[in-house]
């Protein structure tokens, strides 16, 4: 750090890479950013690979008509534990994960605003996911009522509930922890001179993105403890026959889900936002529309959850209201799209790793996006309902959308993280790998759904036999994939020779590049002297 | 929120003011569970 | 075809006015979503390989353009509203389940379905009956059966998983409304040939209607996650000319006259 500021009077040698001693006290007890970082990161990976096996034992059994390896009620407990394990497992935790690594040195802060209470957000998670993986092993088996727990089924389970729910609740309390913290950390951690609309558009992401968790995650935790005293203390917020509504859950269940799915894609489209002008060599097209754009998506959020629940027989102005209403997210995520790819153009284009990850995003994430406008559409939803046309459309938005720009942040930020430059040749082979197998994986379940095939179902009519042969061969295929990711990060974290300079990406603007790779385990102890040209968006003339 | 800009604070003072947004966000998420199961009992 | 074939990989157009109508729509969509695809991916395709650093591109600084910002976002609101106009009119109509001539109730109770005939032309007719998944079908389904799923049939269809032991007969050219209901967990009532499904929940009451415009056996199944055997639980429609339904109506009346205590199905509510 060349900058040192005169009001601080610190020995900066003193502060340099003191980590504690020792491997339990260092992870267990840490309040790192960059350790918590690498926590959420690694647990997110291990349970992308959970998760996968899941959907692994559900390609295998669709492979072919007829039952071949498990019973109907196991194939719904891997639907529902694929599901909650992919989402509170996979996904969030790594964008978490990126958050704790990057936002401190992005914003020119030494560390997360409340160190102590993220390493209590971080440890709650993996007993969490124990006590969720505990109820596969009781009688009863795990939850088979999908991730979405709609009573009456999900009530029907047995000992799984009351476990699964408690889980949930626990990651909940760890997700709300987490986006307090960020929050907490944005608003009042930032270096000065790096004001709000100087930001970069992943801590923008991540600001919204936490406002939807603060939000949306209580009516979860709600939701569910609605469900435990239905089954457990006598109530009947959900049942008939006790004057209760099953649709309300549905309406209280979605009010948390639609917003989550922004909240598993916003900080996906602000990784995009970095990575596109990074290997453009060009500043982002639109950053004040890109940021409106983001806040106008997360408002939208909040306004059109039923149209998950478009066939339970709502009035007709209510089904018009949420057409309207999702049709309208089209238009600031078009601007996205195309704000994307305007700042490509002009550019100088190199394609690296991330570059590739993000391109197949744009791509990608479009093509979920126009099945989600179609899906929009209320008459030709009460067709795509529950087929696998949904299937499809959510895994291109969350597998090739949300997944794929946490590789292409892996990828991005690797070299800052470990010092050492990843192998590009594996990392272009697990780029293709992916991007065939992936569309081979869910491209067919698009004709599937049209051609009248439901989602979890544990078995199918012949005439579904090809493309679901076809979207298992996909399936395994991605899988396998997969290990070359942990390969290419093993190989850079622990065997690379090849060491990275500060500024990483020959393109790359902001405070994370100004330090040196591997980023020191204590950075901007003091803030952070910001020059001009120092920021990705905005200058500093002051 | 004020304390993000051009300001000479050093990082515990910074730190207080998260602290207290932190827990002005605990309310907030206190307040929504509340009013959601409030919302299940009396909407259904 | 009407029902699902090999290789299949579109709506189908169905059997009604309102289904094919909805096929309309989804193509519409389909069109809509592809223009805008193709103009996109193009200008990125050739972005790529246009501006590429190793072909000699030198990166340009400009980053904003008001003017462009405000037509790609009112040329997406005009397409929209291409889309929208169309889908509230079929939505309407699809919400118009008045002067029905037939009303049929159906039940979806854990892994079955429950069809009462309530009302024929303005008179009672008596008729109810529980259909589930053909025994074949149901033999073949079992973990490890070892039997062959192309070799279930029904009049020369492929029809495992899509068969059931007594179908729902229902008349050509009359319109019929459906009342929907469940008695144990939520489940959909979905036959693709009909252009919808809608869902069958507990302590609710939902409606829908078709019209069938030609006879012929349409085949369809549950679309909500009820359980265990989600998986099995189809539904099969013979769709008659109206002569023979009424024919077919009477019979099932002198029968269940005679066997009233076999046809009162699961137990009601609401």
């Amino acid at each position: 750090m060349a900058a040192v500021n005169p009001a601080i009077h610190q020995d900066t040698h003193d502060i340099h890479d003191h980590k504690p001693h020792g491997f339990l006290h260092r992870w267990l007890f840490t309040t790192n950013h960059k350790d918590i970082g690498t926590l959420y990161l690694v647990f997110s990976l291990a349970m992308f690979f959970v998760g996968g096996a899941f959907a692994m034992v559900i390609r295998a059994e669709l492979f072919q008509p007829g039952m071949q390896l498990v019973q109907p009620e196991f194939f719904n407990e891997m639907t529902s534990m694929h599901g909650l394990v992919m989402i509170f497992g996979a996904i969030m935790p790594a964008f978490v994960g990126l958050a704790n690594w990057m936002l401190p040195m992005m914003i020119g802060a030494p560390d997360m605003a409340l160190p102590r209470m993220n390493n209590w957000s971080f440890w709650i998670l993996p007993f969490a996911f124990l006590m969720l993986f505990s109820t596969m092993f009781m009688p009863g088996g795990g939850p088979q009522g999908g991730w979405t727990m709609y009573p009456p089924l999900a009530l029907q389970g047995g000992m799984n509930v009351a476990f699964s729910i408690f889980s949930i609740h626990m990651m909940g309390i760890s997700s709300i922890m987490g986006a307090i913290n960020i929050i907490a950390t944005i608003l009042n951690m930032r270096a000065p001179g790096m004001d709000l609309l100087r930001m970069p558009v992943f801590v923008w992401s991540w600001l919204i993105t936490a406002f939807l968790l603060i939000a949306v995650l209580p009516v979860l935790a709600g939701a569910v403890t609605m469900l435990l005293t239905d089954k457990y203390f006598g109530t009947s917020f959900f049942n008939a026959a006790g004057g209760g509504d099953p649709v309300m859950y549905q309406h209280i269940f979605w009010f948390f889900g639609h917003p989550e799915v922004y909240i598993m894609i916003l900080p996906a489209f602000g990784i995009v936002s970095e990575v596109i002008p990074t290997f453009s060599r060009k500043p982002l097209f639109g950053y004040q529309a890109m940021v409106y754009a983001l806040a106008c998506i997360a408002f939208l959020s909040f306004i059109v959850w039923a149209h998950h629940m478009f066939t339970v027989g709502m009035p007709l102005g209510g089904n018009l209201f949420f057409m309207y209403g999702t049709m309208l997210i089209a238009i600031p995520t078009g601007v996205k799209i195309f704000n994307w790819v305007t700042t490509m153009w002009g550019g100088s284009l190199t394609f690296e790793t991330p570059m590739l990850f993000a391109c197949a995003f744009v791509i990608l994430f479009s093509i979920g996006g126009f099945s989600g406008v179609s899906l929009a559409l209320v008459p030709a939803d009460f067709q795509y309902h529950d087929t696998f046309f949904v299937v499809a459309h959510f895994h291109y938005v969350l597998v090739t959308g949300a997944a794929f720009a946490i590789m292409a942040a892996v990828y991005y930020w690797l070299p800052k993280w470990s010092g050492h430059m990843y192998s590009e040749k594996w990392g272009k082979v697990h780029f293709w790998s992916s991007a065939i197998s992936v569309n081979l994986l869910f491209f067919p379940q698009h004709f599937l759904g049209l051609a009248g095939m439901p989602r979890r179902i544990a078995d199918y009519n012949v005439a579904f036999a090809e493309f679901n042969m076809i979207s298992s061969i996909g399936g395994f295929w991605f899988g396998l994939t997969q290990i070359i990711f942990v390969g290419v990060i093993v190989h850079c974290v622990f065997f690379s020779r090849v060491r990275a300079t500060g500024q990483v990406w020959e393109g790359s603007h902001g405070l994370e590049w100004t330090l040196p790779s591997p980023a020191p385990y204590h950075s901007f102890s003091e803030p952070p002297v910001i020059t001009a040209g120092m920021l990705a968006h905005g200058d500093v003339s002051r | 929120m004020a304390t993000g800009k051009h300001d000479p604070d050093d990082v515990e003072t910074r730190r207080a003011h998260a602290r207290r947004t932190a827990w002005i966000l605990l309310g907030v998420v206190v307040l929504i569970f509340i009013v959601s199961i409030i919302n299940g009992a009396l909407l259904r | 075809m009407a029902n699902p074939q090999p290789w299949d990989w579109n709506m189908p157009k169905g059997v009604s006015g309102i289904s094919q109508r909805v096929y309309d729509l989804h193509m519409l969509g389909f069109y809509v979503c592809l223009g805008i695809g193709a103009v996109v991916f193009t200008i990125m395709f050739i972005a790529m390989f246009r501006f590429r650093k190793s072909r000699g591109a030198v990166a340009e600084t400009w980053a904003h353009s008001t003017r462009l910002e405000t037509v790609w976002t009112i040329i997406p609101i005009l397409l929209l509203m291409m889309l929208a106009w169309p889908a509230t009119r079929l939505l309407i109509d699809m919400n118009d389940v008045g002067d029905a001539d037939l009303t049929v109730k159906v039940t979806g109770f854990q892994w079955r379905w429950h069809y009462d005939y309530v009302e024929y032309e303005k008179a009672n007719t008596g008729v109810a009956f529980i259909s589930s998944l053909a025994a074949e079908s149901n033999r073949v389904r079992q973990l490890g059966s070892g039997l062959d799923p192309h070799s279930v049939k029904d009049e020369d269809y492929a029809s495992y998983l899509l068969d059931v032991d007594n179908p729902l007969v229902l008349p050509v050219g009359v319109k019929i409304r459906f009342v929907i209901t469940a008695d144990d967990v939520n489940h959909a009532w979905w036959v693709p040939t009909l252009g919808w499904k809608q869902d069958a929940i507990p302590g609710i009451v939902n409606d829908a209607w078709t019209q069938i415009d030609e006879p012929g056996t349409y085949r369809g199944q549950c679309a909500e996650l009820c359980g265990r055997d989600h998986a099995f639980m189809p539904i099969v429609i013979r769709a008659l000319p109206k002569a023979e339904f009424e024919q077919w109506l009477a019979s099932r009346k002198a029968g269940a006259a005679s066997t009233a205590a076999l046809v009162t199905g699961p137990g009601h509510r609401g």
